[in-house]
């Protein structure tokens, strides 16, 4: 199950039931209304507020490439999420190369939407509606301007996923560092 | 390059250049990134960070992941194509890049400062006469250059190489290159001819010339290590190795084998050195790609291995022993080059070319929180940000308890008991206020 907890109170706010089995991600929205729960074999994604699953996507159902005929996915990656929409690396039920897919969860009234098939998740993320995080270049850049906001020191990998929310940036270098910048006292942003 | 030196000033200046070199891309592309982007990264311990925090309060906060001190790695500098091989002469650096140009760096910053295209195959090895007057470079094209380095044009192309170029090098008197490949050959550099060829059973992926005595060259193919004479003649005997580099008074080279590095006297063909090294190689196609070489001063030994790390080992005294280990890159190791005794340069198929400081400390996260464990993340799980109260959730929880830490402060908050029977979250993320867990 997933719960939802006031974090200063320690009260629990709220409980989704989810199917059993291993959740490899757990995701939050960027407008913060879903839970994205990435399983293996399936993507499940809940409404945060009321616990109504919002939409499923389900590895067998999803037909890939292998050689020169179809197969079935065995197996999902979680790879980007942003906003409403996630990347997923497939890989197949029998031996071969596995690819992308993207689906987006927040096409209202409409189950998800397959948006990108065999492409390359793009390298930057959308952190809010003028700032983007450049995942290579571990970089956040304003859009409107183009001007580097701020650059991270290069480290041996790359930045896999950022956070933004107008005051604090956090930025998640693979395998397991963390690092977070504190914008509250940047006068132009 | 960077002597540990004490007092305000040096200590300044030590700062000040890493600060410089560390941010050089971004303060040379927009000099007000100082102030936002290098400054704030100052390790904690260090004298800008000391100075400097306070007047930054306009900029934005390092509130986790700021550096205890220095890294190892003083520059890094992005080439947008894979690297095959390097060349350092006082204050440049030849790359050989995949796509057929040499680059040249400034030594120093990393930057680039002129293209040599000319070839029409990857570039997989470069050198520099002993004067940096000139420059030799072997291709996949088939074909060996040299080159001006003072005008950057090409001076003559030898051609017909025996198969691809793997290796060239250029005698210590500047009238003959020795190129491997197919075979290793010989070319008069007046004439422009090819005046020998040694035919060999195996690609040849090294030629190296004494850098003192013209007269002596080694040869790697397959396995078998041969030294020559300029005529072509087998000299002395034959070692088993993948590599070989002498060291710049042509007294000793390294052997680069698969069950071990040693380090041998040319002269009284005596093991000075076995370097005990329990390294994997990169396969390289036909041949394991074992990058080595020496410090200019001989005493230290540079090797890089397949796990994309570089281990330097002090060779002076009776018991030959690993001094550091550089981690960086994150692909082979092409190539590397040392430019002061403190300084080592690598080129990887990352498309960086990476400086590195020896006996310079190591990085590592401040631990701001004394009473807990430093913040850390598993990279399949989620951490997230509270907007405005401030609190960060790690999802590394013992059984049963989510611990909350600030955000500004680092301090451990608190701890919540998670219900009986959910003690096995997977992953926890904190948005708007609120705490979910798996």
């Amino acid at each position: 199950m997933i719960n939802i907890w006031d974090a200063e109170k320690g009260e629990l706010l709220q409980t989704i039931n989810v199917p059993g089995g291993s959740v490899k991600h757990l995701r939050v929205s960027g407008d913060g209304t879903k839970v994205f729960c990435l399983y293996e074999e399936s993507i499940q994604v809940w409404d945060i507020w009321t616990g109504e699953a919002v939409g499923k996507v389900r590895a067998q159902d999803v037909d890939i490439k292998s050689g020169d005929g179809m197969v079935t996915c065995g197996k999902m990656q979680s790879h980007r999420i942003e906003g409403s929409k996630i990347w997923v690396n497939v890989l197949p039920s029998s031996w071969g190369w596995g690819s992308y897919r993207g689906w987006d969860f927040g096409v209202p009234g409409s189950p998800p939407v397959l948006f990108s098939s065999d492409e390359h998740p793009p390298n930057r993320l959308h952190l809010n509606d003028n700032k983007v995080w450049e995942i290579s270049n571990s970089r956040m850049k304003d859009i409107v301007t183009g001007k580097v906001v701020v650059q991270l020191p290069r480290r041996v990998e790359e930045a896999y996923y950022a956070q933004w929310d107008g005051h604090y940036l956090v930025v998640l270098f693979w395998p397991k560092e963390v690092v977070i910048l504190d914008f509250r006292n940047v006068f132009l942003l | 390059m960077f002597p540990v030196q004490t007092g305000v000033s040096c200590m300044w200046t030590n700062d000040s250049k890493r600060l410089l070199l560390e941010h050089f891309d971004i303060i040379h592309d927009s000099p007000s990134q100082l102030y936002h982007s290098a400054l704030p990264f100052c390790p904690s311990s260090s004298w800008l960070h000391e100075c400097y925090s306070q007047e930054l309060s306009q900029e934005a906060k390092v509130v986790k992941g700021l550096s205890a001190e220095w890294g190892m790695c003083s520059r890094t500098a992005l080439l947008n194509d894979h690297l095959y091989s390097l060349s350092y002469w006082n204050d440049s650096i030849a790359v050989g890049t995949f796509n057929g140009d040499i680059l040249i760096l400034d030594a120093i910053t990393g930057s680039q400062t002129a293209v040599l295209p000319g070839h029409t195959g990857g570039v997989t090895s470069v050198t520099f006469s002993s004067d940096g007057t000139l420059l030799v470079s072997g291709s996949r094209d088939n074909t060996v250059k040299l080159w001006d380095v003072q005008t950057g044009g090409v001076i003559k192309t030898f051609h017909d190489h025996i198969g691809e170029v793997w290796s060239v090098s250029i005698s210590a008197d500047h009238t003959t290159i020795a190129s491997g490949g197919g075979a290793v050959c010989l070319w008069d550099i007046e004439t422009g001819e090819c005046h020998q060829i040694i035919e060999q059973q195996h690609q040849v992926q090294c030629v190296r010339f004494s850098p003192t005595n013209p007269q002596c060259l080694i040869s790697v193919s397959g396995e078998t290590v041969q030294q020559w004479d300029i005529d072509g003649h087998k000299v002395g005997p034959t070692y088993t190795g993948y590599q070989i580099t002498f060291s710049s008074d042509g007294i000793q080279f390294i052997l680069h084998a698969l069950d071990g590095v040693t380090v041998h006297n040319i002269n009284s063909r005596t093991v000075m050195a076995k370097l005990d090294t329990d390294i994997s190689y990169h396969n390289y196609g036909s041949f394991y790609l074992t990058p080595c070489c020496f410090s200019p001063d001989h005493k230290l030994v540079a090797i890089s291995t397949s796990d994309y790390k570089i281990c330097v080992w002090d060779i002076t005294g009776s018991d030959p022993h690993p001094v550091e280990t550089f981690i960086g890159h994150n692909s082979i190791i092409t190539s590397l080059v040392f430019s002061s005794p403190s300084t080592l340069i690598t080129a990887s198929g990352d498309y960086s070319i990476k400086f590195w400081q020896i006996g310079a400390s190591s990085t590592g996260p401040i631990v701001t929180d004394p009473k807990s464990t430093p913040l850390t993340l598993a990279p399949t799980k989620s951490t997230t940000l509270k907007p405005k109260s401030g609190l960060i959730i790690p999802s590394d929880l013992p059984d049963g308890v989510i611990q909350t830490w600030g955000i500004l402060t680092g301090l451990h908050k608190g701890s919540l008991q998670i219900p009986a029977g959910d003690s096995h979250q997977s992953n926890t993320q904190l948005i708007d206020n609120k705490l979910i867990f798996v």
